[in-house]
């Protein structure tokens, strides 16, 4: 076997040693204040899927959580996932994404509708990005505000994998793991929200 | 409802429960954007219809709220029914309010599956709070209510303390209204409006409300709010000296040294105390109750920054349970966390201040309920079952005035001390917890256990922790609501039936 090839061995064997506590982090955003309804029976970690993406893992709120969203979306590696990355250079990101719904927000009802009592819901149709942070594999994260998303949750949330942040990560040996990420809270017209804009207050017209 | 789900595994919250299920359903309202009591009346006729599925297929039916419980007290192998999107709000008008009622308190009606966030943020928009809630606001109104989840206030009570009438489906054909006797809430034209059958009894009233579960499914509570008020907190440590502990059994805290202005009263009142650290050393915690928001002072913010990931606590537990000697250095992490909060200057409405749960991941944790004479005593032993078995894990102490409820563990006249043996999901922490049970029994210290919490219970245990005659009175009153085997075999589940409850 050649020096080269003998190099290529021991990377290989040390990237697939480590690969489990390479993959241990988890990226979580989730909507300030905004309790989850889980729709799947694993109330800890709500529902989940994997999720096959070039460079990048996303989510978006699906229709059964209706108009409030999500309240949190957590973006987990896998030792399988990071593998595929270290083989794809970092091109191709699996994620196991696990969500959970926000509660719906209904106006207050009168008992009998004598007596109107009218309130809105806030959507403050915001969006962010940010870097956040996972060390010593996963035991302590920083950098991951939750999104002030008034009276919802998240329309949509995704984590970037970043060629610098991949090789940090597997440099530091996993102590230290940045990733991308951007969310986008829900909305009636969240697709023209901004950061930290103004709260728009929307009458539902209950009672 | 919707379509049953696929997936045939329950979790809780806390990892700490997995529980094959035959089906999960998930209930809706049939309009999500607004409260309405007629569609209010059609998901408790479709409950109903479920309770007749489960009667008639000799099934158990179980609601669940947050899930935050520790233990199997809301698991079952049968139908589970998630509440969560259950969340219907009302005002009480004086029309819907009884003759004689104060209807300056302005209650409020409540469907099940409200989380406690939620009704603060309800409560806060109509110039209220609640009384009293945990330490966190997860977990949904009927399930904070089944499991007698409580604060630190010591002059409130816990949560089925404000709660004054309770609107059940425990049978098919109808639904309840209880309240006590001798104060009615409700008039006899709102109960119309619900469909309610109105049951005026202090003994049926004070067992459905500490209940979990097992009178049937809580279709709404009517709760009495305060006033909006503020919480004003202050942290630092205190020494555990004889002044403090003749203050915590008196509840008279004139002669005792706690952090806060000299001479207020606490509202809400902790002690954390670290095994690790110095026998005679607590974080205390005092919180007083303000009018106005003291000027200057912030609500906490909790988001953002550093925090622990999802699997610490768990790592924890593993790690200690696998090398000895670890432990004291894991309770470095929580004396660290300790020093994340202010020493002062931070204030709140109670919704800010008990607001989203940071912890993730499994964890353990086991509180009882005991006389004030015995604290001193309880927290030693404590603290020697954890230094024994190296656990990683706190010792805390709250203080709730008593309540009325049957099962209730807040019961220790007059107001009960809530010792908590809280830490990582660790073999360690469990024989902590266990030998802190064994001992303060062999010590012949009378104590009660939290619902939703790691215990020992069995059905000679139950007795002994409550009294038979407590039990026995539970035991009827869930007779003279589901009054045949097969209604009561639907809201059973294998914790109930350990406990032959």
């Amino acid at each position: 076997m050649t020096a080269g090839r003998r190099r290529v061995v021991w990377f290989v064997a040390i990237v697939a040693l480590t690969s489990p506590v390479l993959s241990c982090y988890q990226y979580r955003q989730q909507a300030l204040g905004i309790t989850p309804a889980s729709e799947c029976p694993d109330f800890s970690r709500g529902c989940a899927t994997t999720q096959w993406r070039f460079g990048y893992a996303g989510f978006s709120a699906p229709d059964s959580c209706g108009t409030v969203g999500l309240s949190e979306v957590t973006l987990r590696d896998r030792p399988h996932f990071f593998l595929l990355s270290v083989a794809t250079l970092g091109l191709v990101s699996a994620k196991r994404v696990e969500w959970k719904c926000a509660r719906p927000a209904p106006s207050g009802g009168n008992l009998f509708a004598n007596v109107p009592v009218r309130d809105s819901l806030r959507f403050t149709g915001a969006r962010g990005r940010r870097t956040g942070w996972g060390f010593l594999w996963g035991a302590v994260t920083s950098g991951l505000p939750s999104a002030q998303c008034g009276d919802v949750g998240l329309a949509e949330v995704t984590v970037g994998d970043r060629p610098h942040f991949f090789l940090l990560t597997l440099v530091s040996g996993g102590t230290v793991s940045p990733r991308r990420v951007q969310w986008r809270c829900a909305g009636p017209d969240s697709a023209s929200g901004n950061t930290n804009g103004p709260v728009s207050p929307l009458s539902m017209g209950g009672r | 409802m919707s379509p049953p789900s696929a997936a045939p595994i329950w979790r809780n919250w806390h990892e700490t429960v997995s529980q094959p299920i035959r089906r999960f359903e998930v209930g809706r309202n049939g309009d999500e954007s607004q409260s309405t009591i007629a569609q209010y009346n059609a998901t408790a006729s479709r409950l109903r219809d479920l309770i007749r599925e489960a009667t008639d297929t000799g099934v158990s039916l179980r609601a669940v709220g947050g899930g935050w419980s520790f233990t199997r007290v809301a698991a079952t192998d049968g139908i589970l029914l998630d509440t969560q999107r259950l969340n219907y709000r009302f005002n009480l008008g004086p029309e819907a309010l009884a003759p004689g009622y104060d209807a300056s308190i302005r209650p409020v009606l409540l469907q099940c599956g409200i989380s406690i966030a939620d009704v603060n943020k309800y409560l806060a928009r109509r110039g209220q709070a609640l009384r009293t809630s945990g330490a966190s606001n997860g977990q949904t109104i009927a399930g904070a209510l089944g499991t007698g989840t409580h604060g630190g206030a010591i002059d409130v009570g816990a949560v089925q303390d404000y709660v004054v009438g309770i609107h059940i489906a425990a049978t098919p054909d109808e639904t309840l209204w209880l309240e006590r006797s001798e104060r009615r809430v409700l008039s006899d034209t709102a109960l119309t409006a619900l469909g309610a059958r109105r049951i005026n009894d202090d003994e049926l009233f004070d067992a459905a409300r500490v209940s979990f579960g097992s009178f049937g499914l809580v279709l709404g509570v009517v709760i009495e709010p305060d006033p909006l008020y503020f919480l004003h907190a202050f942290r630092d440590r205190v020494t555990l000296n004889p002044a403090l502990w003749d203050a915590v059994q008196t509840m008279q805290f004139g002669g005792a040294s706690l952090p806060g202005p000299a001479g207020r009263r606490p509202y809400h009142l902790e002690l954390n105390h670290n095994p690790y650290e110095s026998a005679d050393a607590a974080m205390a915690t005092v919180m007083l109750r303000e009018s106005q928001k003291p000027p200057g002072a912030k609500a906490p913010k909790l988001d953002g920054g550093i925090g622990k990931g999802d699997s610490l606590l768990d790592a924890i537990g593993v790690v200690t349970d696998t090398w000895d000697g670890v432990t004291p250095f894991a309770a470095l992490v929580f004396k660290a966390a300790y020093q994340a909060f202010p020493k002062a200057g931070f204030a709140g409405t109670p919704g800010e201040m008990f607001k989203d749960t940071s912890t993730r991941g499994r964890s353990a944790s086991s509180a009882m309920g005991l006389p004030l004479e015995h604290a001193q005593a309880a927290l030693q032993l404590a603290r020697e079952a954890v230094l024994k078995h190296q656990a990683p894990a706190l010792v805390a102490m709250r203080f709730v005035k008593a309540g009325r409820s049957t099962l209730g563990f807040t019961m220790h006249e007059p107001v009960t001390c809530i010792l908590e043996v809280d830490g990582a999901h660790s073999d360690r922490t469990f024989a902590a917890q266990a030998q802190t049970w064994r001992v303060l029994e062999q010590k012949g210290i009378p104590y009660t256990f939290h619902w939703g919490k790691m215990n020992d219970l069995d059905a000679v245990r139950v007795r002994a922790r409550w009294g038979t005659a407590r039990v026995q009175q539970w035991v009827a009153a869930r007779q003279r609501i589901l009054p045949t085997d097969a209604a009561r075999r639907v809201f059973a589940n294998a914790f109930t039936l350990l406990l032959d409850l």
